[in-house]
């Protein structure tokens, strides 16, 4: 084959050489008859033609046709051809070049900077080996409402183990503190009980020492070994190897460290230091069915996917329900990847948030667009001359995509820089409870990736909307008549550019409108308490150093303590502060139940006298909890406003007896009704039965060792309140750690996290947005002015009134301004319902949101097309008249 | 780049316009066309040889080798069919061309 081809080529090569041979020997002859002497004539004749090598390789190569590499060579010669003439021609004019480059900066870095917050929680490795195949169990009550998930069981989690199919692996994870007394000061420490296969699903081995032995995980109660994370090694114990086979002690109980965790991993609750044996809590507990406080985690047999693993798991409930009628009542267990628990609702925001950038890009883009287009026919007389020297379309087109990507890449370095930073921004600025604590947001090579993706697309799209227009135009015919044919194209594809952009402006907008009405309604949500004063901790009074008997003087001695300080106008305990967690559900029967079916679930609060006062909760009916409840022999209890709306409509409830817990024995007198608080959210419906009502009784009549202490400071800010409870508790006791401290306030502010990240987001992108399509149809009209100076002199001279001239220009941007607006509220009413799940007092179909929002957008469209309507009716008609 | 679009888009207009009524080699198309263009195109005369051999692959020169008058072998280049109708949008082209260079001197020298 080789041969050949080098056959042809040669005998190409000597058949042009032949022609160039005659030629030379012709044009010499010619030369000669002008008196010029042979030699010197052929010479002459060479020195015209020029190379004859290179002239027979040009040929040889068009002849051929131009290899792979020689057209690679050709391609790149020509694109950085292109690319240094598409830098001339941005640099010579900077004003055009610095607006394009801000512009397409701006919502390259938009999407970056929560492309790379998305990358890292969503797309890089969870902090597990092979994570994507860890999912959790969770154990769900299977409401008519929607599952609530509530925990498993001990017995619970080994039938789950047995009877599944679907997993690899099945281990328990029960997320606990411990206070751990030995070697410093008191401290909580976060930790997990796990069951045996737990290290071995997670394909953890020990840095140092070992796991637990199948012993230890099966004997219960005797026991007391714990492994430490690196973290806590590394913190507490300097990093010292002799750790191993050294006590310490958890709530003043000697425990054996018998290992050391790698570095990196914290457990499923990722902030875990200790891990002990659940087998540690004694045969009691791990008996009780009904007792839900554990995790169960599980890796995927490979092959099965979560739904058939879901379905599994349906039909090991059902058994289970069919086992345990009473124990199992409409329990379920979902299969939920590890990802999708970390993040929970987050996910999905994070993917609204990404939309919202998406489009904010895209209205940059339409901008660039309608700039290269204005630019574009600026430039027709160029485009025309070279279509008429000759250049292909093929090089136009090209030349103006290399325009494109050489904005679109000077707009993602800009973008590149603003979206690092803004992604750091906003991961500071994001809520702890938002975010896992394995998500490190950094720019790594997707996040490099996709910035070069959008790029190019950028790059391309923008470059090829006007380089179809200018390739598009044919050149036969007099250069005017196609430059306005060409012009007619360029305002109506403007005019789309400039529609679609107010159209996702509006998109835009309708989405903040509604986060901002969805936020202000959970700030507007009183919580039942005076939030804004109180300061709150919890303490855990171990059985080990307080008897049951032992616990009331304990904690009385405590408020006193506490209410002695002059920084403290009141302090109050109780078994739950708002929320916090701590909450515990049981069930509770009216007077007038006559089966157990008809029992009500309601979460019960213990509290100490003076509660409603100190929280400032104020009673709607009755009297509240007071000193003489805890040693009448009445049992009395104070319902909340739900429940009295729910169970006693119309009547009154105080004085009523209510069955908690059973319904056998003497029951409870409301005394008392008391205004809602918000326990455990701010938005569930308690009223409309979506959460279960609440119901207070006397902390001293059922006195807790995990208790809340909420103080009333006397003047100043609540959280200076720190140091003194630090002091007096350790003063009261060394071994007790404060937990959980800080102001009410705080918790209120976690509750509203994700609505103001959401809010403060799409606010932002959508006053861009807006900004962006403003100036976009401000480019438009005053280049449609510009390019119609000669009609509007002339209808002036002939007599028009300013004021036309001005509403002539204004319609026009109106028009277009209604075409989007129509546009953008199709799309908003459609896309909606993607924020359903985020938004709070408010549908998605709001009519204030988008009366406000099309008001809004008119109006700043109506100013953008003011300035240049009032330019337009400032023509001087002679002037305007004698530049043509 | 840009400076040559003038150039080659030029010559192949000139050389189609020289083939157009009967069929020439080489030296006698270039000749020509210095002739009639008095050596205003200043070209290197080698160029003409990539011109023809481009045309002829675009299919709109045919070429065939012929005795000349004078005895000698010489490769002859003649329109074809698709050449003729190109040569007449090219034409038009030059028309819209000159039109628009003397519309853009005739703008900026009033």
């Amino acid at each position: 084959m080789k041969r050949l081809w080098d056959v042809d080529s040669r005998e190409v090569d000597e058949e042009v050489r032949e022609e160039i041979a005659f030629y030379l020997e012709e044009r010499a002859r010619e030369l000669e008859a002008q008196g010029i002497d042979p030699k010197e004539a052929r010479r002459q004749a060479r020195q015209a033609f020029g190379n004859v090598d290179e002239v027979v390789a040009r040929v040889r190569r068009i002849d051929r046709g131009r290899s792979w590499e020689e057209g690679m060579k050709t391609m790149a010669d020509g694109f950085s051809g292109n690319v240094r003439y598409a830098i001339r021609g941005l640099l010579r004019s900077p004003g055009f070049a610095t607006v394009a480059v801000l512009t397409l900066g701006l919502g390259i870095g938009a999407v970056t900077a929560i492309f790379s917050v998305v990358n890292a929680s969503l797309l890089r490795a969870l902090p597990f080996e092979d994570g994507e195949e860890i999912v959790f169990l969770q154990g769900a009550y299977d409401a008519p409402e929607g599952p609530a998930i509530r925990g498993a069981s001990p017995p619970e989690a080994r039938d789950w183990e047995e009877m599944s199919r679907s997993f690899a692996e099945v281990s328990v994870a029960g997320g606990t503190t411990f206070t751990l007394t030995s070697d410093g000061p008191a401290e909580v420490v976060p930790g997990e009980r796990v069951d045996e296969g737990y290290f071995g699903l997670f394909r953890i081995e020990p840095a140092l020492g070992r796991t637990f032995t199948a012993e230890e995980y099966r004997v219960p109660g005797t026991h007391f070994v714990t492994i430490l994370s690196h973290d806590l090694w590394a913190r507490r114990y300097g990093g010292d190897p002799a750790v191993i086979g050294r006590t310490v002690e958890l709530g003043s109980q000697p425990w054996t460290v018998v290992g050391v965790l790698p570095q990196g991993f914290q457990g499923t609750t990722l902030d875990a230091d200790l891990f002990v044996p659940l087998a540690t809590l004694g045969e009691e507990t791990l008996a009780s069915r009904g007792d839900r406080f554990l995790g169960v985690v599980a890796r995927l047999a490979p092959g099965v996917s979560v739904g058939d693993a879901q379905a599994d798991m349906d039909q090991v409930a059902a058994r289970l329900e069919e086992a345990y009628p009473d124990e199992h009542e409409d329990r379920i267990a979902l299969v939920t990847p590890a990802r999708n628990v970390y993040l929970g609702s987050t996910r999905t925001l994070m993917l609204v948030i990404l939309g919202a950038a998406g489009l904010l890009l895209l209205v940059a883009g339409a901008n660039i667009v309608n700039l290269l287009l204005v630019r574009a026919t600026a430039r027709e007389a160029e485009v025309v001359v070279r279509r008429a020297l000759g250049a292909s379309r093929r090089r136009l087109l090209a030349q103006f995509v290399t325009e494109g990507l050489v904005l679109a890449a000077a707009g993602a370095a800009v973008g590149l820089l603003l979206g690092t930073w803004g992604a750091r921004a906003l991961t500071a600025a994001m809520p702890a409870a938002l975010l896992p604590a394995y998500v490190q947001v950094r720019p790594d090579v997707p996040v490099f990736l996709f910035v070069t993706l959008v790029m190019t697309l950028l790059g391309v799209g923008a470059g090829l909307a006007p380089g179809i227009l200018a390739a598009r135009g044919r050149v036969a015919g007099s250069l005017r008549s196609q430059g306005q044919s060409n012009r007619a194209g360029t305002s109506r594809l403007q005019g789309a550019f400039v529609i679609s952009e107010v159209a996702l402006a509006l998109l835009l907008l309708v989405g903040a409108g509604l986060m901002t009405r969805s936020l202000s309604a959970q700030l507007g949500v009183d919580p039942g308490y005076d939030h804004e004063a109180l300061y709150g901790f919890q303490l855990f009074l171990p059985q080990e150093r307080y008897d049951r008997e032992e616990l009331r003087p304990a904690v009385d001695e405590l408020v006193a303590r506490l209410e002695a300080r002059p920084e403290v106008a009141a302090a109050t305990l109780m078994s739950d502060i708002p929320l916090r967690s701590g909450y515990s559900a049981t069930y509770l029967w009216l007077a007038d139940a006559t089966q157990d079916e008809d029992r009500i679930r309601f979460y019960v609060h213990r509290v100490g006298p003076e509660w409603f006062a100190t929280m400032g909760t104020p009673m709607v009916r009755g009297r509240p909890i007071d000193a003489t409840d805890s040693n009448e022999e009445l049992e009395v209890a104070v319902i909340s406003e739900a429940l009295a709306a729910r169970f006693f409509p119309g009547e009154d409830p105080v004085g009523g007896t209510i069955f908690l817990g059973s319904r056998e024995g003497d029951g409870h007198t409301v005394v008392g009704v008391a205004a809602d608080v918000r326990y455990r959210d701010l938005t569930t419906d308690i009223r409309g039965g979506f959460d279960d009502p609440d119901v207070y009784v006397p902390w001293e009549r059922y006195p807790n060792r995990a208790l809340g202490i909420v103080l009333r400071p006397r003047a100043g800010e609540a959280s200076g309140l720190d140091r003194v409870v630090r002091q007096i508790v350790a003063e009261y006791d060394p071994l007790l750690a404060v937990r959980s401290n800080g102001p009410l306030a705080d918790d209120l502010r976690g509750q509203t996290a994700q609505a103001r990240f959401g809010f403060l987001l799409l606010a932002t992108f959508s006053g861009l947005a807006v900004i962006l399509a403003v100036v976009g149809l401000y480019g438009v009209l005053a280049f449609a002015v510009g390019r119609r100076r000669r009609e509007i002199a002339v209808r002036m001279a002939l007599g028009a009134e300013r004021p036309r001239v001005r509403a002539m220009v204004v319609r026009q941007g109106m028009r277009l301004i209604a075409g989007g607006l129509v546009l953008g509220l199709g799309a908003a009413l459609l896309a909606g319902r993607t924020l359903d799940a985020f938004l709070f007092g408010v549908k998605p179909v709001d009519p204030v949101t988008y009366l406000v929002v099309v008001g809004l957008m008119a109006g700043a469209g109506a100013l953008a097309a003011w300035i240049p309507a009032t330019r337009a009716t400032h023509t001087d008609p002679q002037r305007a008249l004698r530049e043509e | 780049m840009g400076g040559s679009d003038l150039f080659t888009g030029t010559l192949e207009l000139l050389i189609l316009r020289t083939v157009q009524e009967t069929p020439l080699h080489g030296y006698a198309i270039g000749k020509q066309i210095r002739e009639t263009t008095s050596g205003v195109l200043d070209l290197e005369e080698g160029a003409l040889y990539p011109a023809l051999h481009r045309l002829r692959k675009k299919g709109w020169l045919e070429s065939e080798w012929r005795k000349t008058t004078t005895g000698r072998r010489a490769k002859f280049y003649g329109l074809t069919a698709e050449g003729a109708r190109r040569l007449e949008d090219e034409s038009e082209r030059w028309a819209a061309f000159t039109g628009a260079v003397q519309a853009v001197l005739g703008r900026s020298g009033g």
